[in-house]
């Protein structure tokens, strides 16, 4: 049981009265936040399932896909060639891999796009689809670790990069931020 | 011991809460401004309190209101948006002190200490100067200061400050009687 009449004495009295007085924002508070607001872009509907969805991937299974992809690549030429380009993991993996399912929910977004260091932050690496309206999405296969990441998203404002608010942020010597995501660890 | 009043806001001028959230969530995204200027200085004091520096709450505030806008659309009773984003202050706070090495660790240099300091104020007979408080407060482990600051700085309920926290009412009473128990020990030894 605490002893709570201790707590109301005189001297916390004092100690509290010393750190009431309230401090104020400078005239520039403001400016500094809606700056950095605005850099951010509209303040969006995100829910639980934006945060990148891990599936975990035997490594024959990896080499199942692996096959998938080679056969697109021999069937549709060169598009399917550049969609090997986007899933190197997939086909160069001899251990574990986990799916990543990526989503971002934008209904102003014209193209998507995630990068990260798993592509080596390339914008036309990694083009997100837009599965429903304003519901972008791509699933990648990621070596176990931690990975950054970000979205690139183009609208009628022009092209900006973003952090997933809903994931780990990590902000850079820049004050740049990105997101992280960490595949089979948990 | 004259205890200054705290600001009361007696009357909401301009959109409600609610009404600017939706504006902002159509899109209008200026009009967050009405939010960070309405609650800049709400959770000042106790960001200021827990971090010991005016410049890192500032920081820390600056961050949560970034963080309340990207997740805005999650704060489920905009009518409420005050206790939501106090909990993302308090939470922005713990990451920030955590953060941050003891070492790193300043000693307040807000407003009304270089205001002190420049005109030569002194505490009143009897009183603490704020100084030696928040230095005795920053030694305190990072549960404590912040249960102390709610609870005797900002005059929390248990109840609330558990809401605030996630913390049990009985954890919270057990850091609150230790922080009383630590500052009584750092601060009865300085020289009245």
């Amino acid at each position: 049981m605490i002893e709570e009449n201790r707590e109301g004495d005189a001297f916390i009295g004092r100690v509290s009265s010393a750190l009431r007085p309230t401090p104020q924002a400078d005239e520039a508070f403001v400016e500094r936040v809606m700056a950095t607001v605005e850099a951010t872009g509209p303040s969006q509907s995100r829910n639980w399932w934006l945060r990148p969805r891990t599936f975990r991937v035997s490594p024959l299974a990896t080499l199942a896909m692996a096959a998938g992809v080679a056969l697109a690549a021999v069937g549709v030429g060169q598009l399917a060639t550049r969609s090997g380009d986007r899933v190197p993991a997939a086909t160069a993996a001899s251990d574990t891999v986990y799916l990543v399912r990526f989503v971002f929910n934008d209904s102003a977004a014209q193209t998507v796009a995630l990068v990260g260091t798993f592509n080596d932050w390339t914008k036309s690496a990694t083009p997100m689809t837009q599965s429903a309206p304003g519901l972008w999405t791509v699933t990648l296969p990621l070596h176990h670790g931690r990975h950054e990441y970000a979205f690139v998203v183009r609208d009628a404002r022009g092209e900006r990069w973003g952090a997933d608010p809903a994931a780990v942020l990590r902000r850079d010597e820049f004050g740049t931020e990105s997101s992280i995501v960490s595949v089979g660890t948990s | 011991v004259t205890r200054q009043a705290d600001p009361v806001v007696l009357q909401v001028m301009g959109p409600s809460d609610a009404e600017i959230i939706a504006a902002v969530l159509g899109g209008d995204t200026g009009m967050y401004r009405h939010l960070v200027l309405r609650y800049q200085n709400t959770y000042r004091r106790y960001a200021t309190r827990v971090l010991g520096s005016g410049d890192d709450a500032d920081d820390a505030l600056q961050l949560a209101f970034v963080r309340a806008f990207r997740g805005l659309a999650s704060c489920r009773t905009p009518e409420r948006f005050a206790a939501w984003l106090y909990q993302i202050v308090v939470n922005e706070c713990r990451t920030f002190a955590s953060r941050r090495t003891r070492r790193e660790r300043r000693i307040v240099a807000d407003e009304e200490l270089l205001h002190q300091i420049a005109v030569g104020e002194q505490p009143e007979s009897g009183s603490l100067g704020i100084e030696d408080v928040q230095r005795a407060l920053d030694d305190l482990p990072l549960e404590q200061r912040e249960a102390f600051v709610l609870k005797h700085v900002e005059d929390l309920s248990y109840d609330e400050m558990a809401d605030l926290t996630g913390a049990s009412v009985s954890a919270l009473k057990m850091r609150v009687k230790r922080a009383c128990d630590r500052l009584r020990e750092l601060l009865e030894e300085v020289p009245q």
